[in-house]
């Protein structure tokens, strides 16, 4: 069958013009008078035109004003949920402006009462006392101490750089904030004290700084520092904790007044030493 | 019999820490570090003599520099001494290590001299007592100051460089180098004991005086510092 497809059998010549003048066809010429005046005819046809009936029009008419109809209700719909969708963004503003409001306020925390390191003013060179970071040894009220343990009692926070180095006490590693070595004893954080200052007997401690000196914090400075962290079931400090900070306090105060407003005194001498601690 | 007798005399030589001492009798001048521990007897261990308790003092020496280091639980401060110093406003700087707010003074050899007035007059007087200090044989000297308070100094004989003396002119007649010293008043003393001598090479960086950090202040003797001319780098 696919071959013959491409069979074909030529017509008898004789057909061919019998076909040709049944369709008037001028095999010399394609154009002739009687094909002109045809199209003539066939041109002014285009002109005539007949009108639809009535019934019709009124048929399309009341199509047309269907789809208008259904298109107005879709519009109103969307005008309608754009102004949901407004309002609807409007009051989560609103809520997000209150609630930011709100916990703004709750930051502005009462253990920001604690003076750390970055909060002590840059006070007058002469007096150099108020800038040790001793001065930051707070006697916590309640509030303060509650506050300053909802986070971890950081002493490294705050936009102010200052030299830390580290130092290990008994295996208990910590931050030293400027050298300090007696500020940053005082500073622990209390639910992470070393063991050593749990333990119930005081002993002499090794502590290594950086620099690769090892000093040695004695029995009654441990003795001391243990009394500083004693706390009430309430989590405040007692008050002989209270009065163990006061003091020392006062000690680095008299450091600096003898050390810092007298240069030529030098604490690294005996008879300048015996001077200030006898 | 023999081997006993050989035995009890070299016993007696190490007795006589003859064993023990290095044989050393000029310091070397290049590379000299010894540390001291500050030990403090007060009437009671409650008092503020308790922050220094346990301190230690660092002296390092190379040619002519010395730099002399206190760490304390209260304070910490270094003396850079240059003995023949470019800078004459820089024989010394005193720098305050500790603390927020750091500082360091600039003494010009006067000041330095100033600094150090207590030990001009001072007299070193000798006595046959030794003590062995970290293996060193040491003998005993008192420094005994104009208003008579005294000092006892435990030294080992060598000869010392003259930076060396001129960095600590507390030990200025003492002929050799200081092992251990002790200021006495009554039950209360303050005694510096060496616990480690070594002259392995020292770092120049450990000479540097700090830069960055440290308000400058003018040293004017006789002034405290309310007085002073406060300076900036």
């Amino acid at each position: 069958m696919h071959q013959l497809k491409d069979h074909d059998i030529q017509p008898p010549e004789e057909l061919f013009g019998l076909v040709a003048e049944q369709l008037k066809i001028n095999v010399e010429g394609l154009t002739s008078d009687s094909h002109e005046s045809d199209l003539r005819e066939f041109e002014r046809l285009k002109d005539n035109s007949v009108e639809p009936p009535e019934i019709v029009t009124e048929k399309i008419m009341a199509a047309v004003h269907q789809q208008t109809s259904t298109i107005t209700p879709t519009v109103s719909l969307l005008k309608r949920s754009a102004f949901r969708i407004a309002a609807t963004i409007l009051l989560l503003a609103a809520v997000w402006g209150i609630y930011t409001l709100v916990s703004t306020k709750d930051n502005k925390s009462p253990g920001k009462d604690i003076v750390t390191h970055n909060d002590v003013p840059i006070q007058n060179e002469n007096r150099p006392i108020s800038k040790d970071s001793l001065h930051d040894i707070v006697i916590a009220n309640r509030k303060t101490f509650r506050a300053s343990h909802k986070k971890a009692y950081s002493r490294n926070t705050g936009s102010r750089t200052h030299q830390t180095g580290r130092a290990s006490a008994e295996g208990y590693d910590f931050a030293i904030k400027d050298n300090d070595l007696l500020g940053s004893f005082t500073n622990f954080n209390y639910r992470q004290l070393p063991d050593f200052l749990n333990e119930e007997d005081s002993r002499s401690i090794q502590v290594k700084t950086d620099h690769s000196t090892s000093i040695t914090v004695s029995e009654g400075m441990v003795s001391m520092m243990k009394k500083m962290y004693k706390t009430k079931r309430n989590g405040q400090f007692t008050w002989k904790a209270k009065r163990e900070r006061k003091k020392l306090l006062r000690w680095k105060k008299a450091d600096a007044n003898f050390f810092d407003k007298n240069p030529a005194k030098n604490p690294m001498d005996p008879f300048d030493l015996a001077e200030f601690i006898f | 019999m023999q081997n006993f007798f050989l035995l009890t005399i070299l016993f007696s030589f190490c007795r006589q820490g003859i064993c023990q001492t290095p044989a050393i009798d000029t310091l070397p001048v290049t590379n000299i570090s010894i540390t001291y521990n500050i030990n403090i007897t007060s009437k009671n261990n409650h008092g503020i003599a308790e922050t220094y308790n346990g301190a230690v003092k660092t002296l390092y020496a190379k040619n002519e520099r010395v730099k002399l280091r206190f760490v304390s639980l209260m304070r910490s401060q270094s003396i850079y001494y240059n003995y023949h110093a470019a800078d004459t406003n820089a024989t010394a700087i005193i720098a305050k290590e500790s603390g927020k707010q750091k500082y360091k003074f600039r003494l010009t050899p006067s000041a330095w001299q100033f600094y150090n007035a207590k030990y001009e007059d001072a007299v070193t007087t000798f006595e046959n007592d030794s003590i062995s200090v970290i293996g060193y044989s040491c003998k005993k000297a008192i420094v005994t100051l104009k208003d008579q308070t005294q000092l006892i100094v435990w030294f080992f004989p060598a000869t010392r460089s003259e930076t060396l003396i001129a960095a600590e002119p507390m030990f200025a007649g003492i002929p050799g180098l200081p092992m251990q010293y002790e200021l006495h008043e009554g039950k209360k003393m303050i005694v510096y004991t060496a616990k480690e001598i070594s002259f392995q090479e020292i770092p120049s960086a450990i000479f540097q005086a700090p830069m960055k950090g440290y308000v400058t202040k003018k040293f004017m003797p006789g002034k405290s510092v309310k007085d002073d001319i406060e300076e900036t780098e």
